[in-house]
């Protein structure tokens, strides 16, 4: 397993988020406009120094809607260069810096529709788009590495926290949670009730010692980590099922190849 | 070349891991990072959001009567294809991150600096753009803390704003 062939299977992964996430934004457009929810006329107040700056490169007509569409359309058509230029085999420093760049632009654009699944894929896109200029199985490995600290960092904050809450232990936020419309599910939470308090529990803690495992998964043997992984796979579902984050699955699956790779170069089974 | 990239990416990792911290100079290093180079990895940890926002507002009209509260957002409950196809979410999480921080505002700073808030603006553009009959002349909005999935929990008015004259 060469570490280029790794970061292809990262990127195509990234790469078809990169899509699922432009092309909801987009059905969303409306959005983007003067009168939507994210107005750039009123959120570029938030940085008026730099505003003055994107108007004297008349770079805040370009945010505006209709034209910021376009960073949208270009983010959506980079996407699949890159997976188009990694089935061909053709060299991908040019598609996948501008696809790094696009990106930080609609992260910056959206910066109150952001959720981690773009924060993750942005740092993704920027950590390749950086090795890829120099091209050589360390700048590669490097990034396979970050990567992987990366997504170790997310889910021992994420898993530690928890397990720190009393209410997390005990199941009491999973409940809660699924009392709301935002991130809950009226369905699971009228199946979970029945089966009464254990089942609270067993979900609460299998979500707690996953992100856990997860931080830890590339420290064990390959065939561990790939079972640990596994398990991580079915907690992205289960969360995109009921939670609705559904850009997660794609934008941290998308490091397990990273987590197996980290995992066989420790225990040397190049 | 290596040994730049090492440094590049461990500096990046250590500030990660420094800003998942709440400090006051992770703060601060986040209220500089408007391109989100520093994520926040917290998810729903420790505290995860237990209510949904629901923004609403009413009209003042020429006869001075106040109209009903109307909630402007309608989102239907997720279909089973939200696991591939989701695009809500973004209206969602917009509005849900403009109502925390409003509040958020309000409880720290006062009334008057959330009413000169930027997430105050935001909402306040976006009701004055709906389409509103001719007759009005002022509008107000409040926002309310309910659990949608749950009729036993009790509504909570958070927030209420003040009347806005011009449309």
């Amino acid at each position: 397993m060469s570490p280029l062939s790794v970061s292809h299977a990262v990127l195509t992964i990234i790469a078809v988020q990169c899509i699922v996430s432009s092309a909801e934004y987009l059905s969303a457009a409306n959005i983007f406009k003067d009168s939507g929810l994210i107005s750039w006329k009123v959120n570029r107040l938030i940085y008026p120094k730099l505003t003055r700056y994107l108007q004297l490169f008349k770079l805040n007509e370009a945010l505006n809607y209709p034209h910021f569409k376009k960073f949208l359309y270009l983010k959506l058509l980079l996407s699949l260069a890159v997976i188009f230029f990694i089935i061909n085999d053709y060299p991908l420093s040019i598609p996948l810096g501008l696809l790094a760049f696009i990106s930080i632009i609609i992260i910056f654009r959206c910066y109150r529709s952001n959720n981690g699944a773009d924060q993750m894929s942005n740092i993704v896109l920027i950590t390749f788009a950086i090795c890829f200029i120099f091209y050589t199985r360390y700048s590669i490995q490097i990034a396979l590495f970050f990567l992987t600290a990366q997504a170790s960092l997310a889910y021992a904050t994420s898993g530690f926290l928890k397990l720190f809450s009393k209410n997390w232990r005990n199941g009491f936020f999973v409940i809660e949670i699924l009392k709301t419309s935002i991130y809950g599910n009226k369905k699971i939470l009228a199946l979970i009730k029945r089966e009464k308090k254990l089942a609270i529990i067993i979900i609460s803690n299998f979500v707690i010692y996953c992100d856990i495992s997860l931080a830890f998964a590339f420290l064990l043997p390959p065939k561990y980590c790939l079972i640990v992984i596994i398990f991580g796979i079915f907690l992205h579902l289960g969360i995109s099922l009921v939670m609705g984050l559904n850009t997660f699955l794609w934008s941290f699956g998308a490091v397990y190849p990273a987590y197996y790779y980290t995992s066989m170069v420790i225990y040397n089974h190049r | 070349m290596t040994i730049s990239l090492i440094i590049l990416f461990g500096s990046w990792w250590i500030i990660c891991f420094l800003g998942q911290t709440k400090s006051f100079w992770a703060n601060k290093l986040k209220s500089y990072d408007i391109f989100h180079f520093i994520p926040n990895w917290r998810f729903f940890a420790p505290n995860p959001i237990l209510i949904d926002y629901h923004l609403e507002y009413r009209l003042m009209e020429k006869s001075d009567t106040k109209t009903n509260w109307v909630d402007p957002f309608y989102f239907p409950p997720k279909g089973v294809w939200c696991f591939l196809w989701y695009p809500l979410k973004r209206y969602r999480k917009t509005l849900n991150t403009s109502i925390s921080k409003i509040k958020k505002i309000n409880s720290e700073f006062g009334f008057d600096v959330a009413v000169n808030s930027n997430s105050y603006l935001n909402l306040l553009n976006y009701l004055q753009n709906l389409e509103h009959p001719v007759l009005a002349y002022a509008l107000q909005f409040r926002i309310i803390a309910k659990q949608d999935n749950n009729e036993e929990y009790q509504d909570k008015l958070i927030f209420v704003s003040n009347w806005h004259y011009q449309f």
